[in-house]
């Protein structure tokens, strides 16, 4: 299926960084004509999938690059997020607590809510890991 | 991010402006747990906050818990747009008190 490339762009693994990705992302998903209710949904979750990078992937150590490619095949978003870092095991995107008040696992209960899929793609061709988290498309609304 | 705090009957009031994420959750940790150490209850004030992560909630859910086991409270005001998505995405709506402004708190 054809795919229409929407973004492709590096950040920094710097916290700092985090409000710009949201722009960006906010005005894409504006664009794809999803609700600002979604819209805001949808930020949130590429956002907590950042931060899991950051913390996580790159254990909080600010200059390690983070790619995006956002690209849409006519039914999904397709949301691309490339970095780095040491391999982290597929588990990492699990929902873990079964509370909201147990420690961890908020991001990931937040990714999971809200998008209609969320998986790591492992190539041996390369380098760190790439989370793909995937958003039907509005149904053309009157 | 800015924050600031108030006075309310006898609660604290922290006001938080603008989004709390990864790049300053610590900071309104730091801020929270300062004022539940001093055997204050809290009001965490959300009507000028614009967007809130998993990190910022994880943060309210810490301050939570220590205020329980301190016999104090913590109660969010004012959520809307964004930030009540949050809490409510999380179904942490159904663990916080929740109420439409600090005004509505009374003794």
């Amino acid at each position: 299926m054809k795919t229409n490339q929407l973004l492709s762009k590096d950040w920094t693994s710097c916290p700092n960084e985090l409000s710009d990705i949201r722009h960006n992302m906010t005005i894409i998903c504006s664009q794809l004509k999803f609700t600002e209710q979604e819209v805001n949904a949808i930020v949130l979750a590429i956002d907590e999938a950042c931060t899991n990078i950051i913390r996580y992937a790159y254990k909080d150590c600010r200059d390690g690059k983070i790619h995006i490619d956002v690209s849409t095949d006519g039914h999904q978003v397709i949301f691309q997020l490339h970095d780095l870092a040491k391999q982290v095991s597929k588990d990492c995107i699990k929902v873990k607590a079964s509370s909201p008040l147990e420690p961890g696992g908020l991001g990931v209960m937040l990714m999971q809510e809200v998008m209609d899929s969320v998986e790591f793609i492992h190539t041996r061709k390369c380098k760190g890991n790439i989370l793909e988290m995937k958003k039907n498309l509005p149904k053309e609304r009157a | 991010m800015s924050f600031d705090c108030s006075e309310h009957l006898h609660y604290k009031v922290l006001h938080l402006t603008g989004e709390v994420d990864l790049s300053n959750s610590s900071k309104v940790r730091q801020c929270l747990l300062d004022i539940l150490n001093k055997g204050k209850s809290v009001i965490v004030d959300f009507s000028e906050l614009i967007y809130i992560d998993s990190s910022g909630m994880a943060t309210l859910v810490e301050g939570l818990n220590i205020a329980k086991k301190g016999g104090l409270t913590l109660t969010i005001a004012g959520a809307n747009g964004a930030p009540m998505q949050v809490l409510e995405l999380t179904r942490l709506n159904q663990v916080f008190t929740i109420v439409d402004a600090v005004s509505d708190i009374g003794e």
